[in-house]
């Protein structure tokens, strides 16, 4: 009997263990997706980033064009402006007790607010934003939740 | 009453065919007797059909309840058009195992300066060339 219990209850643990892992900050950064070679010297998406980006877009490469990281416990709005016409708001939303943490963004281009929204940062889940196109390829922000470093980046 | 009488009486309302107190003693004896024999999962749970539907029960719910909270996790993130002719969705893309926000609408991005550069500066000639590159970039 106690052998059974401790089965189901291993099998409830491993359940839950995926929805128990907290990001402690998000990465944010900016693409350039295209179909022509990149130039030498470019950053390109690391190879699971690539696969997911190449299902959703169907582009050959995408360059970082800039990122920064958001730390979730900072309560405030944060820009991220890695070009003069096309930029993003975020701003972690203060957490109840017991729920889980919200992103609220809003997508600038030219200085006006195109769109807003939020998200729930999970492990594994990136956030995708679909910009204007640049020449033959597109802009493309990506929200990723990232692990905290250390404690001062642990979300509450 | 007497037992003989009793019996007599018993015998004829209820004769006992040849041959149905042995096969009764045989059954019971085997049901008595005989080990139980145990199935090689008979350490997880012990096989029986009233087991397996309740088993079976179990496992479909727990797949519900796992599929409704799976479900529930896909949907991350929201998005609402703040600008006319914007249109802007969300929705989760399995194969690539990511939320996506599609905004349909918007102008292409310029190569050239926008209005947020500023205009009133008296620009001096360059003596060095335009770097080269995307000139909005910061």
């Amino acid at each position: 009997m106690i052998f059974r219990f401790l089965v189901l209850a291993l099998a409830f643990y491993w359940l839950g263990l995926g929805s128990g892992m907290a990001a402690g900050k998000i990465w944010v950064g900016l693409y350039w997706a295209e179909n022509g070679p990149p130039p030498p010297g470019t950053v390109l998406a690391p190879e699971p980033l690539h696969h997911r980006l190449h299902e959703v877009f169907g582009f050959k490469h995408y360059e970082l064009v800039k990122s920064q990281e958001v730390i979730l416990r900072n309560e405030w709005e944060q820009w991220f402006i890695p070009r003069r016409d096309f930029f993003i708001r975020v701003e972690p939303l203060r957490r109840q007790q017991g729920q889980p943490r919200f992103v609220y963004y809003e997508i600038y281009q030219n200085g006006f607010v195109l769109a807003h929204g939020q998200y729930q940062p999970q492990d594994g889940t990136p956030l995708f934003i679909n910009g204007p196109d640049l020449k033959q390829g597109r802009l493309i922000f990506v929200l990723e939740p990232r692990p905290p470093k250390d404690r001062s980046e642990e979300d509450d | 009453m007497h037992d003989s009488e009793l019996k007599k009486l018993l015998l004829e309302t209820c004769p006992v065919r040849p041959g149905q107190e042995g096969r009764a003693w045989s059954d019971l004896r085997e049901k008595l007797y005989n080990k139980s024999r145990r199935s090689a999962w008979s350490w997880l749970y012990y096989p029986t059909w009233r087991g397996f539907v309740v088993a079976s029960v179990a496992l479909a719910l727990t797949a519900g309840m796992g599929g409704f909270f799976l479900g529930k996790s896909t949907s991350l993130a929201t998005a609402d058009s703040q600008s006319p002719g914007i249109y802007a969705t969300s929705f989760y893309s399995r194969p690539a195992g990511a939320q996506v926000v599609w905004l349909n609408g918007m102008d292409p991005a310029s190569d050239k300066p926008t209005y947020l550069d500023p205009t009133t500066v008296v620009t001096r000639p360059k003596a060095t060339p335009p770097p080269t590159g995307d000139p909005n970039s910061l």
